[in-house]
């Protein structure tokens, strides 16, 4: 067994008295896996994620620049000649100018947006598109990428409506060759702005009589989720990506201590991959994610959700997942992750201990056991282990 | 002669109102209602406070924004690594926006806030309208109160609270299970001029069983304001 992993994160920070906030945040890690032949590598990565926010004319104009870069010192453990992820990589996040009343905001720019009420990385958070470089297993909210938009939001009363406009193509950040096998992307849209745009809208509201929250969306987008064929001609993987239409309706409830949450979609021209891995369909599509958590102290949380997607000729894929927050005492938290699949073997089970240094420092340690048989979307990977450990500066 | 007279006067006047007043049998409801006018303004305010906890080097800091008895935005302020993790309280419904996340997300009420101290503590200031209140006792300087929840989903289900009947400066608060198992005291002090009134400054929460674990609730300063109903919106607290 190979052990080669440890991480950590450096961070900086800067604050200016001239009302700016200055946010610098950079990690640096090593990663290891050992028992997958062709995945064995480790790196190390320093990533800056600077954020910096001013408001104007009595904070109803606000200008925000973010972006998010790393470097990757990369050491391959097995003997092809690629190297698994980039060595560069830059990405926008929030760049925008927003106009705010107490009513309306609107803003131009590339921004991050949100959207769901479950936790996790198979939640429909579908209107920024993704970093793929590392697989699944980047942060989720790390991997969203800036999306060039006009957003419009109004809020009356309880209720709120939203309005996105996308004019540029948001295609996929995948991978670079990995081990023996390399990608190549396929879409059948122009990626010329103005010519495929994505658009939405969202409508919420809160029923307080009920308790009950909802959200309902419209999004006219680009397939999210990378779905990958093989082409055994060329030895490689082709990476599907298509425009769909889909609806969203997200709910809350408290219950006491408890709050139970669901995110359902209904997708057209959601693609997967077919049986035999060598091509790509589209179908109309169920998704439904519920979960339901308990939060408790200041830093304690347990959450326990199913994910389901379901169409006539993809068998339907349900997995489960639990997660648990648990402070020991009050600078060292607990972290306790799975995920399983219901109607396969598929499992991802990680342990992590997260201990605050100091007020903005935090080291992150954690292992992870993952197999992924059966994955969503074409996603595979042998059984392994992986370690990972962090340190973050944050201001 | 005269003046004697009007001496006289001014005493059985002085003493008029203080039987009047020892006579005047107000109900407990009544008395709890005095009790929040003391404790914070029926108008919308907003107040800066500060949280210190035993067993914690951090001074937690928030603003706190409140409209009528059910509308309350707390927007932390420090340590650093908290800042912009904001708390929305409608009536029993709360949301907290997550930085990272970029999300308002729905959380259960009983989320402590820091230390012993509750969001319940800062952010429901008024015990009437929450709770059916009756008296327990009544001693020569204050009544014992018992208030009941009258809503589901409080931070606590029992409150028994002293109020100096001279003031109605509430003086000590036991927060119980609805069985009457105490699980904090509350003591309430430092009368300073908040909002032109006095009012407490500082509320010490203490662990029922573990006495150790105390927090100090301060609060720093507050001011009449008039705040918009969409400063209460869940999908505007970023």
């Amino acid at each position: 067994m190979k052990f080669s992993t440890f991480a950590f994160v450096v961070c900086f920070s800067f604050y200016s008295g001239l009302a700016l906030a200055l946010e610098f945040q950079a990690n640096l890690g090593l990663d290891s896996a050992y028992k997958t032949k062709v995945e064995e590598w480790s790196f190390a990565r320093t990533t800056l994620e600077p954020q910096v926010e001013e408001s104007f004319m009595g904070d109803s104009l606000k200008a925000k620049v973010s972006f998010l870069g790393w470097y990757n010192g990369v050491e391959r453990l097995d003997s092809s000649q690629n190297s698994p992820v980039r060595e560069w990589a830059f990405f926008p996040k929030d760049n925008y100018l927003s106009l705010e009343t107490k009513e309306y905001e609107l803003s131009l720019g590339t921004r991050v947006f949100s959207h769901g009420e479950t936790f996790g990385w198979l939640k429909p958070d579908w209107i920024n598109g993704r970093i793929y470089d590392d697989s699944f297993f980047m942060d989720e909210d790390l991997a969203k990428i800036g999306v060039l938009s006009a957003y419009f939001k109004v809020l009356f009363g309880q209720k709120s409506v939203e309005l996105f406009f996308m004019p540029c193509a948001q295609v996929f950040s995948i991978p670079q060759p990995w081990g023996s096998f390399s990608f190549e992307k396929t879409q059948n849209f122009s990626t010329a702005c103005f010519e495929t745009t994505e658009f939405g809208m969202r409508f919420s509201d809160f029923w307080e009589q009920m308790g009950v929250e909802i959200k309902l969306m419209y999004l006219h987008h680009l397939s999210r989720v990378p779905v990958l064929s093989y082409d055994v001609a060329g030895n490689r993987y082709l990476i599907h990506q298509n425009e769909m239409d889909t609806f969203f309706l997200s709910a809350n409830k408290a219950f006491g201590d408890w709050v139970l949450r669901g995110d359902f979609t209904y997708s057209l021209e959601f693609p997967f991959a077919s049986e035999s891995s060598l091509a790509v369909e589209t179908e109309q599509t169920l998704g439904a994610h519920i979960g339901v958590d308990r939060s408790w102290g200041e830093e304690n949380i347990f959450l326990f959700q199913t994910h389901t997607y379901y169409n006539k000729s993809f068998k339907t894929l349900l997995l489960a997942s639990a997660h648990l927050e648990y402070s020991i005492f009050d600078p060292l938290l607990t972290e306790l992750t799975l995920l399983r699949g219901m109607n396969n073997d598929s499992y991802w089970y990680e342990a992590a201990l997260a201990y605050r240094i100091f007020d903005l420092w935090k080291l992150k340690t954690s292992v992870s056991h993952l197999e992924i048989k059966e994955g969503p979307f074409g996603l595979q990977s042998p059984k392994e282990w992986r370690y990972y450990a962090q340190l973050s500066y944050q201001y | 002669m005269l003046i004697l007279k009007k001496n006289f006067l001014c005493l059985m006047s002085l003493l008029f109102v203080f039987v009047s007043v020892e006579a005047v049998a107000l109900t407990a409801d009544e008395i709890v209602e005095q009790t929040d006018r003391v404790r914070n303004p029926q108008e919308s305010f907003v107040m800066e406070v500060l949280v210190d906890s035993s067993g914690s080097k951090d001074t937690n800091q928030f603003e706190v924004y409140t409209k009528g008895k059910d509308k309350t935005l707390i927007r932390t302020l420090a340590p650093r690594r908290d800042k912009g993790r904001n708390l929305l309280m409608l009536d029993t419904d709360m949301w907290l926006y997550i930085p990272k996340l970029k999300r308002s997300i729905r959380v259960a009420l009983n989320q402590k806030l820091s230390g012993e101290a509750a969001n319940g503590d800062i952010s429901r200031m008024n015990w009437s309208g929450d709770y059916k209140a009756k008296i327990l006792k009544v001693n020569k300087t204050s009544w014992l109160l018992d208030l009941q929840e009258s809503k589901k989903g409080l931070t606590y289900a029992r409150v028994q609270v002293e109020v100096e009947k001279k003031t109605f400066r509430p003086l000590e608060a036991q927060y119980m299970t609805k069985n009457g198992k105490t699980l904090k005291v509350a003591k309430f002090s430092e009368y300073k001029n908040l909002a032109g009134a006095l009012r407490p400054s500082k509320i010490v929460i203490q662990d029922a069983v573990r006495k150790d674990k105390v927090s100090t609730i301060s609060i720093v300063s507050m001011k009449i304001e008039n705040l918009a109903d969409n400063k209460f919106h869940r999908n505007n607290l970023k």
